[in-house]
């Protein structure tokens, strides 16, 4: 068997990526070669640095760098449709020779399509066992420490948290377990694994299942403790727009109880006045104790959300965020290596203090 | 001696009750005449009230005396951010020319703006709008961009340049395009051309044919009523559906007509029966000539309105309620309806009073000459109410005065009942600063007057069982 190194370009990029795709770079073997994002996302033509190169965002695949004999297809903020817009590029793709790495959300119609256009050998799309014979049919307690990053409210923009924090617990000579809920990151990066798409499809079983996944991955790798990044959501703040209800978060709560919780908040009116109250929200709510709250440079606007009936935010600088939290002792920014390392010191002494 | 400073209320009285209006917390209290008399004459009880009721009032958070002390807008700290990645709408005004001359039209020369001319937006000039739209618009998803005039159909060669430039420049992005139109110029092309891109199109018409055809003339005098509802029926039988779920008529009542006969007109003829329709008095914003309201116009709204309560409230046929006077009752439902979001504790010390919106950031009115201007409706030859030019971008410090126009007013705003809820806005404003405040100021009795309404209709309407968020409302 030959082995190839493999030079993506990434599709379709955004701003929002831009840490995951530097943090993949450095710690795959291969590497990432070129961006192409849609046109209208506001990122054309800007310079992004990947490791030691400064790569400009293209907009057309005309444009990709002959390098590129891959392309890692990753997730994006916004949608977008299949059809009209990622098909055509698997068309190029396959034109091109390239392999595919699809790291998106797909329903049973578009694997289809894609499967008819991309010949198996070119094609990685990742799928998650979380079944595992040796299991019995009840919950295993997961010995290690698991911490959890997970969003207060839905549709929040993807924050770099949980591989910070995972290159943090490495410098202190941790060894960590990642559960992410990224599709695209665990294609490239085995260490990465993804966590299993269980909730939608049958929910009663489903702490059982999460339960087992992890705890396979508990056996088979033994490291010191898990990182797992939750999807959905833990509160809703409106009627008219909302999530998953905690409802994901609460059976996962059962199936690997956290011990340390970092929850992600966006800067939003009078939130800092209300922390107190948000945090006894998801206790009694969820039953869960949120230790950490980061608060990303993201304002939500709840107003224009419920007119637009979409989870409107907008973007802000992490200097504004750092301003606002300046005297909070109960919010945080893990903005920086160094704030997400001071972060995993406060954390590995809350768990020892457990122990 | 200081005054004891007075509770943040206003008072007032229906058929049905006496009330007041607590600013602090945005609710309306009912109350017994003899505690309304007391809070009227500024606690100085003809009659004896109940010690307790007041007790109970002031318990429950009413009554409290709070003013805001500082202006500022919420948003103004994120301006930069919003000015940077969430511009949503663009407006691109393709012409400032039009094929009607009407008499009530803010370009008419009865206004203290500008003129018809023949000045129209180049294709570079379009081409950079949208590229503004597409680099201050990160944080959207979905966009729109409108055509304005004059009338925007005269330069339909250039509509459709910058559609066809929009497409590739925003790909990744859900565009809608709309325009408002005079519905004169609507070819069997223009209207397969917009129902082929989703056009959302709004239709100026202003009722039957006496009232259209006496405002709303050709250049050679000729009345327009035919043509547009020739037009109109063409786009029906082209696309029932579109037509339905995307036309859209904006009516301008001239306030010394009658009212009756335009609102008879859009309920007795079938092609109306499934559109939004619009309805706004003649401006007067900075009006040359004051307009009054004539006393038919104001009798037989009011009559137009009382019957449509009564259909709401079932005790009229539905096909009685006024088509005009739904988005008031939409209107009465946003500023009460939704009360778990409009109750708040007490006004904040540092805030602004309702009106202004996010200047520029999320809507932005492009000129045929490329300048930026917050929306449609201000004043053109205002350098206030000019927020940059294409070529310079955008100038956040005049988006924050715009923003936070209160400044100008501040002393008359804070101990003004309707505070939260005024609408008042750079729209109202041209020429220097203290022009702009006596513009301002001008307008408020007739917006307090609007609130009082809006307040007493809806408590009128609460008190007898009407449910706001009932089925299909």
């Amino acid at each position: 068997m030959t082995w190839r190194m493999n030079k993506y370009v990434v599709f379709p990029y955004d701003d929002h990526l831009k840490e995951i795709v530097n943090w993949t770079d450095e710690n795959i073997e291969d590497s990432i070669k070129d961006l192409l994002t849609m046109k209208g996302w506001g990122s054309c033509g800007s310079q992004v640095r990947i490791g030691n190169e400064l790569v400009c965002v293209k907009s057309s695949l005309n444009e990709i760098s002959e390098d590129c004999n891959s392309i890692w297809i990753v997730e994006s903020y916004y949608d977008l449709d299949f059809f009209v817009h990622i098909l055509p590029v698997l068309i190029h793709a396959k034109k091109k020779r390239w392999f595919v790495y699809y790291g998106r959300a797909l329903s049973k119609n578009e694997e289809g399509v894609i499967r008819s256009i991309i010949d198996e050998k070119y094609l990685t799309i990742l799928k998650q066992e979380y079944k595992d014979d040796d299991m019995q049919n009840r919950l295993y307690d997961i010995t290690k420490p698991v911490i959890w990053i997970v969003d207060m409210f839905s549709g929040m923009p993807y924050q770099n948290v949980l591989f910070r924090l995972y290159d943090s617990f490495q410098q202190l000579g941790y060894t960590v377990n990642v559960v992410s809920k990224r599709k695209d990151v665990p294609l490239l990066f085995k260490e990465v694994k993804m966590f299993p798409n269980v909730l939608e499809t049958d929910i009663k079983e489903s702490a059982k299942f999460i339960n087992h996944y992890l705890k396979g991955i508990e056996r088979r790798e033994d490291k010191d403790l898990f990182l797992i990044e939750i999807p959905g959501n833990l509160l809703e703040i409106s009627k008219k727009v909302y999530g998953d209800y905690g409802v994901g978060a609460f059976i996962i709560s059962k199936a690997a109880p956290p011990d340390i919780i970092i929850c992600n908040i966006p800067y939003m009116d009078r939130v800092l006045e209300n922390v107190a109250g948000l945090l006894a929200a998801v206790e009694s709510s969820m039953g869960l104790v949120v230790d950490c709250l980061n608060m990303i440079p993201e304002y939500f606007d709840l107003l224009e959300s419920e007119q637009m009936g979409n989870f409107e935010y907008v973007t802000l600088s992490n200097d504004f965020i750092d301003d606002k939290i300046k005297d909070c002792s109960d919010v945080f920014n893990i903005n920086s290596e160094d704030k997400a390392q001071n972060l995993a010191k406060l954390i590995l002494r809350q768990l020892n203090s457990y122990a | 001696m200081q005054k004891k400073p007075k509770p943040f209320i206003h008072l007032f009285e229906t058929p049905l009750g006496f009330y007041f209006y607590d600013v602090n917390t945005n609710d309306i209290v009912e109350v017994n005449k003899e505690m309304y008399e007391y809070l009227r004459n500024d606690y100085i009880a003809g009659e004896e009230i109940n010690q307790e009721d007041l007790k109970n009032l002031k318990a429950r958070g009413y009554l409290k005396t709070k003013r805001v002390e500082k202006t500022e807008h919420p948003a103004t700290e994120l301006l930069p951010f919003y000015a940077k990645t969430k511009m949503g709408q663009l407006i691109l005004q393709v012409t400032q020319n039009c094929n009607l001359r009407c008499e009530y039209c803010v370009y008419s020369g009865n206004y203290e703006t500008r003129g018809h001319t023949n000045k129209k937006m180049g294709f570079q000039t379009a081409k950079k709008a949208i590229d503004f739209l597409a680099e201050h618009s990160k944080n959207r998803n979905e966009v729109i961009i409108g055509f304005y005039g004059g009338e925007p159909l005269l330069e339909f060669s250039l509509m459709k340049q910058c559609v066809e430039y929009a497409e590739e420049r925003l790909k990744g992005k859900k565009i809608e395009y709309s325009i408002t139109t005079n519905a004169t110029l609507l070819t069997d092309d223009v209207i397969k051309y917009f129902i082929t891109n989703d056009f959302l199109v709004t239709v100026s018409l202003d009722g039957p044919r006496e009232i259209q055809d006496e405002c709303r003339k050709f250049l050679n005098d000729k009345g327009s009523f035919d043509t547009v509802m020739k037009n109109l029926k063409r786009i029906k039988e082209r696309d029932r559906e579109y037509f339905d779920r995307n036309v859209r008529v904006n009516t301008v009542l001239v306030v010394e007509r009658g009212y009756e006969c335009v609102d008879h007109f859009f309920k007795g003829n079938e092609i109306f029966s499934n559109l939004a329709i619009s309805s706004a008095a003649v401006s007067d914003n900075f009006s040359k000539n004051k307009r009054s309201v004539s006393e038919k116009f104001h009798i037989e709204q009011q009559y137009e309105l009382f019957k449509t309560f009564l259909a709401e409230l079932g005790y009229l046929p539905s096909e009685d309620a006024s088509l005009l006077m739904r988005p008031y009752l939409e209107q009465i439902y946003d500023m009460r309806g939704n009360s778990e979001r409009s109750y708040r504790e007490e006004v904040p010390s540092t805030w602004h009073r309702g009106g202004p919106c996010i200047s520029g950031a999320m809507r932005l009115f492009v000129t045929a000459e490329g300048k930026l201007f917050p929306c449609e409706r201000v004043c053109e030859i205002s350098e206030y109410a000019q927020i940059g030019t294409l070529e310079e971008g955008l100038d956040l410090k005049k988006m924050s005065d715009i923003l936070n126009i209160e400044k100008l007013t501040e002393k008359e705003c804070r101990n003004c009942w309707a505070y939260s809820e005024c609408n008042s806005c750079i729209r109202f404003c041209n020429g220097n600063r203290q022009e702009m405040k006596n513009a301002l100021l001008s307008k408020c009795s007739e917006i307090r007057r609007s609130i009082e309404g809006i307040l007493k209709d809806f408590t009128i309407l609460q008190e007898l069982g009407y449910d706001f968020e009932a089925e299909g409302r």
